[in-house]
């Protein structure tokens, strides 16, 4: 009887730890893939909101993006881009709105690569217009923490 | 003497520990070396076996979840690419990769770029200058390519 309930014991403590272990992989609120993709929202929503906060938090040190037009940025020069504009500026356009859509995450371990469609709505000197891209951004947990190292965007222009 | 000796062994047990945390540190490097090697040698394959048209290589270096996204924005797997490859229309000449930074962490690594292709599709000639990102990982079998994406160079 001992025995059994010995084994019933260790049967139990084998169950708990393990549950233990299932759920503290499991970050909070949901798996990993809906944790990265909800980075990507942020991100985006920082962008529009000029939170640098959140875009510095977001970014890696070593963050490398290359941009639609084969423009390469660091991070210090993706968050100065992410700043309200000064009395003056004269940006080529102005992104309004911008929504990512269509996102697939893969997981190696500790790195994640989401690719991703972009919906922008931007407005130029002369008028308003929507351009997509697909992006595939490229993330490292470091201490517990998701943190985007690299972007890669191409505007859409094949259906 | 006795506290010369002490001082002594002190400090060799302090210096011990620096100078296997030091060795460690080079090794460290020394095999990050390495593998930024195998890394670049792994792009310059994957460049010659376009040109090639060397199917099967493409199909070692590639993992069966590649994912390419091209200067137009269009999606293609893997079988897609090689498809496209194969294709008699399209003839690549060969070309290399300038300005690849390596970063590696673990058993991924993430490649950027840029390179310039020439060649023909259609019997149409092209001559394109490309941005790249390309992410690798380390399978069971050696490091495969699981991500591309490439952007057309805005001409100054």
């Amino acid at each position: 009887m001992a025995r059994i309930l010995a084994s019933a014991f260790l049967m139990l403590v084998m169950w708990v730890t393990t549950n233990t272990q299932t759920k503290a992989k499991q970050p909070k609120g949901g798996t990993v893939e809906q944790e990265l993709m909800q980075l990507e929202r942020d991100w985006s929503a920082a962008y529009l909101k000029h939170d640098t906060v959140t875009i510095d938090r977001i970014l890696a040190d070593d963050y490398i993006g290359t941009d639609g037009r084969g423009i390469v940025t660091f991070r210090v020069e993706e968050i100065e881009e992410a700043k309200p504009p000064k009395p003056g500026d004269s940006a080529p356009f102005i992104v309004l709105d911008e929504s990512v859509t269509d996102m697939k995450v893969r997981i190696y371990g500790n790195v994640a690569v989401v690719i991703g469609r972009v919906v922008e709505k931007v407005k130029t000197k002369k008028e308003e217009g929507e351009i997509q891209y697909r992006r595939t951004t490229v993330w490292v947990k470091r201490q517990g923490r998701w943190q985007c190292v690299s972007f890669h965007g191409s505007r859409i222009l094949e259906p | 003497m006795k506290c010369i000796c002490l001082a002594f062994g002190i400090l060799i047990v302090v210096t011990l520990p620096i100078s296997g945390q030091q060795k460690t540190k080079n090794t460290s490097r020394a095999e990050k070396t390495t593998v930024e090697q195998q890394l670049r040698q792994l792009e310059r394959e994957w460049n010659d076996v376009i040109v090639r048209k060397d199917i099967t290589a493409l199909g070692h270096i590639l993992s069966d979840d590649f994912i390419l996204i091209t200067a137009t924005g269009t999606v293609r797997n893997k079988a897609q690419l090689i498809d496209s490859i194969k294709s008699t229309d399209l003839v690549v000449e060969p070309f290399e990769t300038e300005d690849v930074i390596v970063r590696i962490y673990g058993d991924t690594a993430v490649l950027t770029g840029r390179f310039t292709q020439k060649g023909s599709y259609q019997g149409k000639s092209f001559s394109n200058q490309f941005r790249y990102t390309d992410v690798y990982v380390k399978m069971s079998h050696g490091w495969q390519g699981v991500s591309a994406h490439s952007t057309l160079m805005r001409q100054p």
